[in-house]
This record gives structure tokens, C-alpha cells and sequence, in this order.
């Protein structure tokens, strides 16, 4: 059994944003050397997501504004105070909510040292509160 | 819109913080922030994304209080270089070091890259009105250069609060009159100290720079609508409040937003967001 693990940085370039890692998630895999087992992708940040869907350029607006629907910036919520911790006013309680909603994490199988994955499925960052950089865990598990 | 950032600090940017460990721990002890540290390159696209166009970035030398530049004006400098068409720079300096400060303004303020300088008389460890600190004040006048000086709240409780109150810049604003002085925070909270010296003094501004009571909605509304009044500001401040974001305390695309959401006349967010800036900055 071998458990490989490795961090990746991926930039958002909108306030929310999708970026496609799944090219990014097929090396780590490939550079692990696990020929049958599982990955996991998880995001190390409160405000983001890990979603497997399709990437077409409609349905990822109608992901994000699904989101925006479901918990509107403007909705009166208890994280927006001072936050002392962080030196700062907390202003997006709305992006942590659709973070919880959309999950951080999500696993995949690997087969013949591939990720096993739909055609049509793609392995998105979902970020609700960019632009930024963020960090993903990458753990590979297997034989 | 073309928008003007006002008040961003060049504070969470990698290129910066490599080979300058002080910078993090800085970070903690002065601002007390933290925030995550990201490329300038993503910094300059999360602007270009709210639609920022210019932004005026902000050097401040806290080596007498707390031993640390933050950022120097060579790392100002350097910063700019690199996108000389969306950056200018108000440099820091410390005026109690007399000469030495003066040579910093001769030295960098060109009206080009440099239009000015950033003081916190708060965090600094300085009264604004200490005549001994005249001499900086008359040779920016000469120059034509703009002063932007934090006024009101500070979170860092080893700060002096009373240095940062509006009124205490009232003698600065009358002696020297073609000097340009921004009040930062528009002195919140002591907000009405701030319009009091805007409205009496032409050469008096205001920047909206940060949120004190909620999200940058909730603060403008309080301000503009619950204290001041959409009226007031709009036949008697239209020409005098700057946008600033005082990143990274704020994101600009939030406060730009909130601006925006304001029941306010769409000139006088123009003003604010854009016209006024291009005035004090030409």
C-alpha cells in the first residue's frame, strides 16, 4: 500500500469562479506511481468547494447562480462582525455557506494508473470568494 | 466605469514578503492581519476584475515605533515599476526625522510615479499638529504633492487614538491651503470632526476607506444613509469623498459593490468612485 500526497496552488481570476483541475489531479497522480486505488482532492480553504460536473460554459453560470440564489450576499448573518483573529471585518458568510453546501472534498478511483472519470466529468475548484490563490491537498491511495 | 482605488495597502504581496520575513510578523503585530500572501500577479487581476483601474498604494515607515517599513519605498517603487500604468505611490516616511524625511520627498515625489506621501500620526508615534513637522508639510506644498493622513479608528490598541482625530489637522489645513490633505476613514468615528474641516478648508478631502459597523453595505448605509443623509452628501460632499478600499483589510470589488448598492445619484458615485480622484491626482 503507498500513500502519496501532494499540494497544488490554483489562482480564481472572479469573485466566483470555476477552475478545472482535473488535469492537475491526473499528475499528481501520475507522479504518485499508484496504479489502482483512490484519490482524494480536497481544497484547504473555507470559502471554496471541490464539485465533479460538466465543463460547459452555461452550466457553470447556472452552478454559480444557483449558489447566489440559495444564499444571497445580502442576507443578515451573524459572521459579519470584526473579526479580531483575522484583523479584519468577516464579510462573506455567504461564500463559507455555499462552500458547505457544494462540499470540500470529493475522491475518485484510480485504475491502470488513471483516474477513472466520466467523459464528461471534470473535477472543478469552485471559488466563492476570489480572486485569490488557493491550496488543494492531493492524497493518493493504492497499490 | 473606471474606478480609483485611493487607499491600498501593497501588504500581502509575495514579492514583497520574499526575503523579508519581518513583513509577516509585521503584518501580525501593527495590523494586527492576517491574510493570505499572494502573487502580485493575482493581485493586479483581482483589481483589473473589480475594475480598478488606477490604484494609489501606500508605503508607511513605522521603523521608529515598531522597526519595520510596510511596506519601504524601494519595495514601493519596485512595484510600481512593474505596472507603472495602474499603480502610483504615496511614500511613507517617518517626519520627526526632520532632514532625513525631506531628502525622502526630494528623492522619490516626480509627479509621475510618486504623487505624495502616507502618514498614520496614530501608529507613527506623532501629533500632527507638532509644529516641528512644519517643514514636511510646507515642502510638500512647494512640490504640489498630496498628503494622505490616517484619521479615526485604529484596532491596534497600542496606537494612540488621539493622535488620529480629525480636528487635530485643522492648523496643517489652514496654514498650508494649496496642500492637498486627504483624511483617511473619513475620520470614522468621529465622522462629522472630518466634514467639518472638508467643508471649510478647499483643500480638504475625504477617503471612505474600510468598514467599521458590518460588511461595506451595511457600513455605508449607516453612514451615508443613517448618519449624514443621501441628501446632505449629495449638495455638500459630491466633490470632496474619495473611494479608497484600504486593501487587504477590504476588498475593493466589495466596496465598490456597496458604493454601487447606495440609493445616491449616479453622478456623485461617478465623483466618488472616479472624478474626484482624477482631480487631486492631476
Amino acid at each position: 500500500m503507498k500513500i502519496y500526497g501532494e499540494y497544488i496552488k490554483v489562482e480564481s481570476r472572479k469573485d466566483e469562479d470555476l477552475i478545472d483541475i482535473t488535469d492537475l489531479v491526473s499528475k499528481v497522480v501520475d507522479r504518485s506511481g499508484v496504479s489502482d486505488g483512490i484519490v482524494m482532492i480536497y481544497t484547504m480553504h473555507t470559502t471554496t468547494g471541490i464539485v465533479v460536473n460538466e465543463s460547459e460554459k452555461g452550466l457553470t453560470k447556472d452552478i454559480v447562480r444557483f449558489l447566489s440564489k440559495l444564499v444571497p450576499e445580502d442576507g443578515e448573518y451573524m459572521h459579519h462582525h470584526f473579526f479580531r483573529e483575522d484583523g479584519r471585518m468577516a464579510v462573506n458568510a455567504w461564500a463559507h455557506l455555499r462552500s458547505i453546501l457544494v462540499g470540500m472534498h470529493t475522491s475518485l478511483p484510480i485504475s491502470k494508473g488513471k483516474i477513472v472519470i466520466g467523459t464528461r466529468q471534470k473535477v472543478f475548484l469552485i471559488d466563492f470568494d476570489g480572486p485569490q490563490t488557493r491550496s488543494i491537498y492531493i492524497q493518493v491511495i493504492g497499490i | 466605469m473606471v474606478i480609483i482605488d485611493f487607499h491600498v495597502h501593497p501588504i500581502n504581496i509575495e514579492e514583497i514578503h520574499k526575503g523579508n520575513p519581518q513583513m509577516t510578523t509585521a503584518l501580525r503585530d501593527v495590523y494586527n492581519l492576517r491574510v493570505s500572501i499572494q502573487p502580485l500577479r493575482v493581485f493586479v487581476d483581482q483589481l483589473k476584475s473589480f475594475g480598478v483601474s488606477k490604484a494609489v498604494i501606500l508605503g508607511l515607515d513605522l521603523s521608529r515605533t515598531y522597526g519595520v517599513k510596510l511596506p519601504s519605498n524601494e519595495e514601493l517603487d519596485r512595484i510600481i515599476s512593474m505596472h507603472p500604468d495602474l499603480f502610483i505611490g504615496l511614500i511613507g516616511l517617518d517626519p520627526l526625522r526632520g532632514d532625513e524625511a525631506l531628502d525622502e520627498i526630494e528623492k522619490y515625489i516626480d509627479h509621475r510615479r510618486f504623487k505624495g506621501v502616507k502618514l498614520n500620526p496614530s501608529l507613527q508615534g506623532f501629533r500632527p499638529d507638532d509644529e516641528r513637522i512644519y517643514p514636511i508639510y510646507e515642502s510638500l506644498e512647494d512640490m504640489g504633492a498630496i498628503l494622505t493622513i490616517h484619521t479615526g479608528f485604529s484596532w491596534n490598541i497600542r496606537s494612540n487614538l488621539l493622535y488620529s482625530y480629525p480636528l487635530l489637522i485643522e492648523p496643517i489645513a489652514s496654514k498650508f491651503k494649496e496642500l492637498r490633505i486627504i483624511l483617511t476613514h473619513m475620520g470614522w468615528p468621529w465622522i462629522w470632526e472630518s466634514i467639518c474641516l472638508a467643508l471649510r478648508y478647499e483643500n480638504v478631502y475625504l477617503d471612505i476607506a474600510d468598514t467599521f459597523t458590518g460588511t461595506p453595505k451595511d457600513h455605508f448605509k449607516k453612514v451615508f444613509i443613517e448618519t449624514l443623509g443621501i441628501r446632505f452628501v449629495e449638495a455638500f460632499l459630491k466633490d470632496k469623498i474619495l473611494f479608497g478600499s484600504n486593501h487587504p483589510r477590504m476588498e475593493s470589488g466589495k466596496m465598490i459593490e456597496a458604493i454601487q448598492y447606495l440609493p445616491m445619484d449616479s453622478e456623485v458615485k461617478e465623483s466618488i468612485l472616479r472624478l474626484n480622484a482624477l482631480y487631486i491626482l492631476s
